[in-house]
């Protein structure tokens, strides 16, 4: 109704996702502390 | 309180689900809905992810009781993610079942924001970072132009639903309250509109849910008292609970309804943060597995540190956990009222008016170059392509260091 709401996402393409935006998290820790 | 839901659930082998319904632990709900926020990136498909997890993979519920839930958390104020991993524990274990699932779900996305918000407060005003995140603001048009264009796209159907989006557009364009707007809208939609298409719910009604009325009291007392309590230890603290509370009582239609009403209340009205600084959150927001409203925390940090972090994370999700709750029992008499449908579809077009308002402003903040213009541009254009939200803001990232420099 609102936001459009897929039925289902591939299992693939959300294990990427998953990984992807974990590894991009923990790499944008490190960088802060990096320049901190 | 004490109610065992899972005995009693008649219409459980309905639909495609699998025909047993597997026993659950309030635990275990709360362990699967905490891994399930640590790696949901993906905006509404969060939604797709919970509906595999409890309706595919571990059977807890049919698919007809799962899109019932859907079709309330979508028409009701706030996170539609975050309230349907409540439904589902509600569903299954009361009260109890919602608290653990929701707050499981939740919780890695605030450790995670309020990490990134102590780490902001400390290197944001460093060049390297402000660089990136310049690129970054131009990225976050693109992706709240995004957003309003998919939420008018599933929202307005015909002339009349435009001319409220548009009237709500141009009213918060002029610094009219969001408020007001809304009530406007509501209004307009039942003089106006017809109701029709405006709830996705099966002709048999939601799963039946008992009125939990003790809990509901209990929370309502415990948060009254700890809001009075808060006006008298820190008034600024208390503030902020109010403006998230107002946030999250009237964000109609999921997490980025929440957007132009945060910036109204937090840039326009307080001044507490400055434009810039708040898309900045809104990036963060992205890149936090989780719902989008979690810029609220980032905000509360910035102002208050921990537990201003607290405060606001509590006040903006608060509301809505109520709302589930409190609303699931009435849902299908709710939903075949056409008074109501047509208040909510009034709603529905304002919030389209007020994200296309909210990103023209976004854009005026911006010192336009061609790079910031490609980053937008491409944004917008990637996500319309249905590319996922953190490949974009990743991407956002790399040319901004690229790019930029």
């Amino acid at each position: 109704m609102s936001e459009t709401i897929p039925e289902a996402v591939p299992a693939t393409r959300r294990r990427v996702l998953a990984v992807a935006g974990l590894l991009f998290n923990v790499g944008a820790v490190s960088f802060f502390f990096r320049i901190r | 309180m004490s109610i065992d839901s899972t005995a009693t659930r008649p219409d459980v082998t309905e639909g495609a689900s699998p025909p047993t319904l597997r026993c659950v632990s309030v635990q275990e709900l709360f362990l699967a809905f905490l891994r399930l926020g640590l790696t949901a990136f993906g905006g509404p498909s969060m939604v797709a992810y919970i509906r595999k997890l409890a309706v595919e993979r571990r059977a807890w519920l049919s698919a007809k009781d799962f899109s019932d839930g859907v079709a309330l958390c979508q028409m009701i104020p706030g996170a539609t993610a975050m309230q349907s991993a409540a439904y589902v524990g509600l569903y299954l274990k009361g009260v109890p079942g919602a608290a653990a699932t929701y707050i499981g779900f939740g919780l890695p996305a605030f450790l995670l924001m309020t990490f990134f918000a102590i780490l902001y407060g400390r290197t944001g005003s460093l060049p390297q970072v402000a660089a990136i995140f310049a690129g970054l603001q131009a990225v976050v048009v693109g992706i709240v132009a995004n957003a309003a264009f998919s939420f008018g796209k599933t929202t307005l159907k015909n002339w009349k639903q435009y001319l409220i989006a548009a009237a709500a557009a141009a009213l918060f364009w002029f610094n009219i309250s969001p408020l007001v707007v809304i009530l406007l809208a509501a209004a307009a939609g039942w003089l106006f509109l017809s109701g029709q298409g405006a709830s996705t719910l099966h002709s048999s009604g939601p799963a039946r849910i008992p009125l939990y009325r003790k809990p509901i009291a209990g929370i309502l007392v415990v948060a009254g008292l700890t809001l009075t309590v808060l006006d008298l230890l820190d008034p600024d603290l208390f503030r902020l609970a109010l403006l998230m509370l107002k946030v999250d009582i009237t964000a109609f239609g999921g997490g980025f309804a929440s957007v132009p009403l945060m910036y109204h209340e937090v840039v326009e009205v307080n001044r507490w943060l400055g434009a810039r600084t708040f898309m900045n959150g809104i990036v963060l927001g992205q890149v936090t597995p989780g719902p989008i409203v979690i810029t609220a925390t980032f905000i509360g940090y910035l102002l208050a540190g921990i537990p201003g972090a607290l405060v606001a994370t509590a006040s903006i999700f608060s509301p809505s956990f109520l709302m589930v709750i409190g609303i699931a029992p009435f849902f299908d008499r709710l939903s075949a009222s056409p008074a109501f449908r047509k208040i909510i579809q009034g709603v529905l077009c304002s919030f389209v008016g007020l994200l296309v308002s909210v990103t023209l402003r976004f854009a005026f903040q911006i010192q336009w170059n061609p790079v910031y213009a490609v980053l937008a541009v491409g944004a917008l254009a990637a996500l319309l392509k249905k590319i996922d939200i953190l490949w974009v803001v990743m991407g956002g990232v790399v040319l901004s260091i690229l790019l930029i420099r």
